[in-house]
């Protein structure tokens, strides 16, 4: 059980999904990601829009896109995009990044979000 | 009926009068006057809307939700964000006097409101993102663009708009005597 709990602790400082309650799909995350995160955000490298790229976001530091004009917020967060973080990000932003300009209040549904991160994890 | 003439004088002294007037208010009155570019962006937002609000399918009751927020959003705007801007032609110029000092307050507003201003951000944010999912069933790719410079236009607020607004307020104090 030490044994358990000691991976599970450097699973986390590895920013692997520890803490993920459900499994996503990424198939259904891609198909939320364009109804939603399309508002703001791209898919491909490169290309920011109102949001930045989100390609490649998972394991980024925050703030790190080339081309992208962040918040202060963001920039000086030092948060790294774990797969933990992103779902607690993703749950309420203004409260994982105070002050961010990220307008969208969060996605409550727990399987939702891990579809979504599953599928941020293909964008690479 | 025959009016009785005008003396000479009296048109020139009428015309010399009319052409010292300016041509528009030389400061804008608060909480009347707005950019009317501004003013204009919002109609053409309201208006597309409205159209859309009238389906009676899913984007029609999103768009009828957005039109609520975004009707919240611009009375705060016409109420003390807005008028502002409204000086800063003036400003650019260097010119500072003390009939604007009414921006003042205005700007503290932006200020001390500013996470309950990040509030209606969030929630126009959410209404449109439901639109652009309604749209999105219905295959209306219009509609989707229109979210998405929606999207833009919002984000141009907490970017620009309101950082301005601010300023706005900081370079009067400091420039006008205290009253």
């Amino acid at each position: 059980m030490r044994h358990v709990f000691a991976a599970a602790i450097l699973l986390g400082f590895a920013g692997l999904p520890v803490g993920q309650a459900q499994a996503g799909d990424p198939e259904a995350g891609k198909q939320l990601f364009r109804s939603i995160c399309s508002l703001c955000h791209d898919s491909a490298e490169g290309r920011n829009r109102v949001g930045p790229s989100l390609f490649g976001v998972v394991g980024r530091k925050t703030g790190s896109v080339p081309g992208y004009s962040y918040s202060d917020a963001n920039k000086n967060s030092g948060i790294v995009w774990t797969v933990d973080v992103l779902d607690r990000y993703l749950i309420s932003p203004q409260v994982v990044v105070p002050g961010t300009k990220m307008g969208y209040p969060g996605m409550k549904d727990d399987q939702k979000r891990a579809d979504l991160i599953a599928y941020l994890g293909t964008l690479k | 009926m025959l009016l009785k003439p005008i003396p000479m004088g009296t048109v020139w002294l009428a015309a010399m009068v009319f052409l010292a007037q300016p041509l528009v208010p030389a400061r804008a009155q608060p909480g009347v006057d707005i950019p009317p570019s501004v003013s204009m962006e919002h109609d053409s937002v309201m208006h597309y809307l409205q159209k859309i609000a009238e389906r009676t399918t899913p984007s029609g009751a999103a768009a009828q939700r957005l039109m609520e927020v975004l009707k919240q959003h611009m009375a705060l705007e016409d109420a003390f964000i807005l008028p502002p801007l409204t000086l800063l032609p003036a400003l650019a110029k260097g010119e500072v006097s003390p009939d604007m000092r009414w921006a003042i307050p205005m700007s503290d507003r932006v200020r001390t409101e500013h996470d309950a201003l990040q509030r209606v951000h969030n929630s126009i944010t959410e209404a449109t993102v439901a639109l652009q999912i309604a749209a999105d069933d219905e295959h209306d790719e219009a509609t989707i663009g229109f979210c998405r410079d929606l999207a833009a236009d919002d984000l141009n607020d907490v970017e620009v708009t309101e950082p301005t607004v601010m300023l706005i307020g900081d370079l009067l104090r400091s420039r006008l005597p205290a009253p």
